[in-house]
């Protein structure tokens, strides 16, 4: 890769590690693997940038790429649908927090696959986008979001 | 909600990348590790029973050579071909479902390999070593050797042993590699369909 390449690189990149850094603090428990994931990502980012060419946003292309490197990594066993069963000290803990870290609080509680859907869908992206992305149908997209936000919005209630 | 964070782990990360020092601790890279180890080991055992191929003038034992080794081969295929076709980079254009669904394919058809392996490979291995053994150690030819009591009950137990304890072993050894991994994933994409 020619030192222009990954100049550009390195700049997109510094441009969107907001991307890294919101979905590397949904999926990581602890620094440790948050340090993991931002390594991996950046691996696998600086690995495919050469395959990118641009035919959609870099952003999009890079929260794809994040996410389908996250959800593969090997990572700790967690529950799937923890927010019921989650234990209330955990979002308690954030009383104290603002709003947008006690929506990102509740977030991280949720199954992992609704953390992609939830923080797709907060980052503006549509319905038909974020299927896309997924792999899922449009009408699942809707019915998912429907149940995510319920399950957030009965957790953000009780805090 | 995303925003412009600092995070100084991450300016690090950045940094490696800028020097080269970044590295991948991917299951699809251990996976392709595992492969080329798995395929070094199977040259150098094919090399071995290829050598006692000359070493054992019995008929018999000759056959049971010439069985691990086409046994050997076509593990050995199967696992060159898998490391060949095996992309050890996650895909930033297949979609988070697809994406899942090709590294469970890769990681099952590993799985099946070894089981094979397991099933297939060790029993025989055993069976013609005992024999070669039993012979070497008796002074007596294969058709002998075998006319001895309990030889064959012998012969026979230890298969009906090895078969499901060699598939069972193997099984377990991948199940402690990557089990827990293939499980989430297989979880991940079951929650995409629901």
């Amino acid at each position: 890769m020619s030192e222009k390449s990954q100049e550009h690189f390195l700049e997109m990149v510094r441009t969107h590690q907001g991307i890294i850094h919101q979905l590397a603090s949904l999926y990581a428990d602890g620094q440790e693997e948050r340090k993991d994931i931002y390594q991996e990502v950046l691996y696998q980012a600086w690995k495919s940038w050469p395959k990118f060419r641009g035919d959609a946003a870099f952003s999009t292309w890079l929260y794809r790429l994040a996410l389908n490197t996250i959800l593969t990594l090997q990572r700790a066993k967690r529950p799937m649908a923890v927010l019921e069963q989650a234990p209330d000290t955990a979002v308690e803990e954030h009383l104290h927090l603002e709003d947008k870290e006690r929506l990102h609080a509740a977030i991280k509680h949720l199954a992992d696959m609704d953390k992609a859907l939830i923080s797709l869908h907060l980052e503006g992206y549509s319905n038909p986008e974020i299927a896309s992305i997924l792999g899922m149908g449009e009408n699942n997209v809707a019915v998912r979001l429907h149940r995510a936000k319920q399950q957030l919005s009965q957790k953000l209630k009780r805090v | 909600m995303v925003t412009e964070p600092f995070d100084k782990d991450l300016e690090a990360a950045i940094a490696m990348v800028r020097q080269g020092g970044i590295q991948s601790k991917h299951p699809l890279k251990r996976l392709k590790r595992n492969l080329l180890i798995n395929i070094c080991w199977a040259i150098i055992i094919f090399a071995a029973f290829f050598a006692a191929l000359f070493v054992f003038n019995d008929v018999w034992i000759r056959m049971g050579i010439l069985l691990m080794l086409s046994f050997t081969l076509w593990a050995t295929w199967g696992s060159i071909r898998l490391y060949v076709g095996l992309q050890p980079l996650v895909s930033a254009e297949n979609n988070v479902k697809a994406e899942l669904n090709r590294q469970y394919a890769l990681f099952t058809r590993w799985m099946k390999v070894q089981q094979n392996t397991g099933l297939v490979f060790y029993p025989i291995s055993a069976a013609t070593g005992f024999m070669a053994g039993g012979m070497e150690g008796s002074g007596k030819s294969v058709a002998e050797f075998i006319q001895l009591p309990f030889v064959m009950i012998a012969l026979f137990v230890s298969i009906i042993v090895l078969v499901p304890f060699c598939y069972l072993l193997a099984k377990w050894m991948f199940k402690v590699a990557f089990g827990q991994h293939v499980d989430n994933m297989k979880q991940l994409m079951d929650s995409l369909e629901n």
